[in-house]
C-alpha cells in the first residue's frame, strides 16, 4: 500500500491549525469569563444572569413518587430511570463568597485542559516537522514521543488529584448549603470525583513504549551509519 | 573498539592518498575517513574486498586486534 508522501506535511498543517485554534479558544474563554460577570452586573434583570457557569456534573436522586415512568404496553415497573444526570450551575458574580470561589476554581481547572492539549499538539507538530524533513529516528523525536507519553500520564494524575480536591469542595457546598426539594444531589462519580480516562492512560503508556522503540531505532540507525 | 583498522599505515606504505583510494574503492571520502579514524562499528565484506584489492594486501594486514581500549 502506498502511503501519501504529503501525509506528514498535511498532519503538520493540521496540528499547526489546532494549535492556533486552542490559543484562540483560550483567549475567547478568558475574555468571556472576565467580561460576563461585568456584563451581568449591568443587566441585573436578565434571568438567568450571564455570569452563570457550570460548577459540576451531578446525579439527581429523586424521592419515590416524584416522577413516574411507564412504557406503553409494558407492565408497571418494567422500565425505570436511574442515574439521572444534571449540571449544577452557579453565579460567579454571586455575593456568596464560597459560591464565587467555586466558580473561580472551576475556571482555573478548565484552563488546564487546553494547556494540556496545546502541549500535546505542539509536540505532534514538532514530530511531523522532523518526519517531513526525513529525520525519523532522531534524538529529538525520541524525546518528543517520550514527553508526549509523560505529559498524558502526568495530566491524568493531576486531573485526578485536582478533580478529587475540587469535588470535595463542591460536595461540601452541596451538603451544607444547597437545598433541593424532592431530589438529593450527589456529585457525578465518573466525571467529577474520579475523572480518569483509561483510553488516555493506555495511550500514554503506549507512547512511552513507542519512545523505547524510537530509542532502539536510533541506536540501529547510528550503527548503520558507522557501517562502511 | 579492540579491533583497529590500520588503513593509514598501509596507505602510507602504498603512497596512496585518501581521495585516490576513495575513488578506487568507490566509497565516499566521509566513509573512508570513518574507517581511517577507527570510528567505524562494522565493515562490509564488499568494502574489505575492495580495500584489499586496491591496497594489494590481506584482510589481516588491515585489521588488528589490540585488546581492551
Amino acid at each position: 500500500m502506498k502511503i501519501s508522501n504529503n501525509l506528514p506535511s498535511n498532519l503538520r498543517f493540521l496540528f499547526g491549525c489546532l494549535r492556533g485554534l486552542i490559543i484562540f479558544s483560550v483567549v475567547v474563554f478568558v475574555i468571556a469569563s472576565l467580561l460576563l460577570p461585568w456584563l451581568s452586573s449591568h443587566d441585573a434583570k436578565r434571568k438567568p444572569p450571564l455570569s452563570m457557569q457550570v460548577l459540576a456534573e451531578v446525579t439527581l436522586d429523586f424521592e419515590p413518587g416524584v416522577y413516574h415512568v411507564q412504557a406503553t404496553g409494558a407492565a408497571s415497573g418494567d422500565v425505570a430511570l436511574s442515574w439521572v444526570h444534571g449540571t449544577l450551575r452557579g453565579n460567579s458574580a454571586s455575593a456568596d463568597a464560597e459560591l464565587a470561589a467555586l466558580g473561580r476554581w472551576r475556571f482555573l481547572l478548565r484552563l488546564a485542559t487546553p494547556a494540556f492539549f496545546y502541549v500535546c499538539v505542539d509536540l505532534l507538530w514538532r514530530l511531523c516537522r522532523n518526519v517531513e524533513r526525513g529525520q525519523v529516528f532522531s534524538e529529538s523525536n525520541t524525546r518528543y514521543v517520550r514527553n508526549l507519553g509523560l505529559v498524558i500520564l502526568i495530566y491524568q494524575a493531576v486531573a485526578c488529584g485536582a478533580g478529587y480536591w475540587y469535588a470535595r469542595m463542591v460536595d461540601g457546598f452541596l451538603l451544607q448549603r444547597v437545598v433541593a426539594e424532592g431530589v438529593k444531589l450527589k456529585l457525578h462519580w465518573r466525571s467529577e470525583v474520579f475523572p480518569i480516562d483509561p483510553t488516555l492512560i493506555v495511550t500514554g503508556l503506549l507512547l512511552l513504549a513507542l519512545s523505547e522503540v524510537f530509542r532502539q531505532g536510533l541506536a540501529l540507525k547510528k550503527e548503520n551509519e558507522l557501517t562502511v | 573498539m579492540p579491533i583497529r583498522l590500520n588503513l593509514d599505515r598501509i596507505m602510507l606504505e602504498r603512497k596512496m592518498s585518501l581521495t585516490e583510494l576513495a575513488g578506487r574503492v568507490d566509497i565516499t571520502l566521509a566513509n573512508l575517513s570513518i574507517l581511517k579514524t577507527n570510528k567505524a562499528k562494522a565493515v562490509r565484506f564488499s568494502t574489505l574486498e575492495a580495500l584489499c584489492r586496491e591496497l594489494k594486501c590481506q584482510p589481516g594486514d588491515l585489521l588488528e586486534f589490540v585488546g581492551k581500549e
